[in-house]
């Protein structure tokens, strides 16, 4: 081999030597490194959707409590909010009375869901709630958009929500309708007891749900009404909060008689 | 500028020894390389399905603590992200919280250990809870 011929056979192997060194301390290293396939796209779903879904969920856990809570504050108040009592007044034991010495004070409705909104004004002042409304057991509204900006990109949101609560406030309708029954089968009925007992439905119990006891104070009854639909909603603080069934205190004064005429 | 041209006997000038070992080293390399893009594109594939079983894994537990919420828990007293990322799966199922076990050991053993200290997992009544230590 002449000395051309040993500078390029040198070279050759000196290259070749190079590049089993680089390959072979690659592949030490973990190999090549190739491009993880939805990279982009799983950041992208972590860092913007997981965030948004997460947000979601504690807005939602947020509007159920208070839902619920708005609903345990009106059920023994004969579906009257603290604000806002009946205008019949109370029993001496602090019972909303539905009828008074010929006056009919239903409960307004349409409160829970005014008392609803401003609790949520409250605990969530970043967001507001329009077109709330209770439709059976739904409790919706429309939220406005939000949006998460990550090193990934941008993702926007609707903050509406459509809640299955369980509950609906139309229960209240079809007591409404019981004690317009009871009204005007035993006002002013001398037998009162006995007419109660006849004309009520099962679910209205004396007194109280537990131990009902017939009780009347000058013709005044006091009645604990199971819900008709078997609704039940969560008590207490816990994590695992056990559902109760609902029920309504409310008082009837049977003393005079009822005309719905007037 | 000129190029000096290397003679034919530079070139040719390669004995036996030099042949095998250049076959050698190039079946080396082709070995090489192989296994270099093979472990390359196994530890890319691997990485990329481990971000989407971590992500669904999350996913889940974010559904599973949407349905503890149907089923009337106050979330309001945990931390809805650390939960949902404590988030374990046992058989394919996702155990976010205890009530998702419905095996007694399991329950017991919390073996996805998703409790972070503060409750045990217990069994009772064919069910399986979570008790807090301390204030709850």
């Amino acid at each position: 081999m002449n000395k051309k011929g040993l500078l390029l056979s040198l070279s050759f192997w000196l290259v070749f030597i190079a590049i089993i060194a680089y390959l072979g301390i690659t592949v030490m290293q973990g190999g090549a490194v190739a491009g993880v396939k939805g990279e982009w796209h799983i950041n992208f779903l972590t860092k913007n959707y997981l965030e948004a879904e997460q947000k979601l969920l504690n807005y939602d856990s947020l509007i159920y409590n208070t839902a619920v809570n708005v609903a345990w504050e009106m059920a023994p108040n004969g579906g009257f909010i603290i604000e806002n009592p009946s205008p019949c007044g109370k029993t001496s034991n602090g019972v909303s009375l539905w009828y008074k010495e010929g006056t009919l004070c239903l409960p307004p409705i349409e409160k829970a869901l005014e008392k609803t909104k401003s609790l949520l004004q409250k605990k969530i002042p970043t967001k507001t709630y329009h077109n709330l409304e209770f439709d059976k057991t739904i409790f919706r509204g429309e939220g406005e958009k939000e949006t998460i900006s990550s090193d990934v990109g941008t993702y926007t949101f609707s903050t509406s929500f459509f809640i299955d609560w369980g509950y609906s406030y139309g229960e209240y309708n079809q007591l409404t309708g019981e004690a317009w029954q009871i009204l005007l089968q035993c006002s002013g009925a001398e037998e009162l007891q006995s007419c109660l007992d006849k004309n009520k439905p099962e679910h209205w119990k004396y007194s109280s749900c537990i131990t009902p006891q017939f009780v009347q104070e000058k013709g005044v009854v006091i009645f604990c009404v199971e819900s008709p639909k078997r609704y039940v909603l969560p008590v207490g603080e816990e994590l695992y909060r056990p559902r109760e069934l609902v029920t309504y205190n409310l008082a009837l004064d049977l003393f005079y008689a009822f005309n719905p005429t007037q | 500028m000129k190029f000096k041209r290397i003679g034919k006997k530079g070139i040719v000038s390669i004995n036996l020894l030099e042949l095998f070992s250049m076959v050698a080293f190039t079946v080396i390399i082709y070995f090489l390389v192989s296994l270099l893009l093979f472990s390359g594109i196994d530890s890319a594939h691997k990485e990329s399905k481990d971000n989407v079983a971590a992500f669904k894994r999350v996913d889940a537990g974010v559904q599973n603590l949407r349905v503890l919420l149907q089923e009337g828990a106050n979330l309001q007293l945990i931390n809805i992200e650390t939960t949902a990322e404590r988030s374990g799966v046992l058989a394919g199922k996702t155990i976010t919280s205890c009530t998702d076990y419905i095996v007694e050991r399991d329950c017991i053993d919390d073996t996805t250990a998703i409790s972070d200290g503060t409750f045990l997992c217990k069994w009772a009544g064919e069910l399986c809870y979570a008790q807090y230590q301390g204030f709850r």
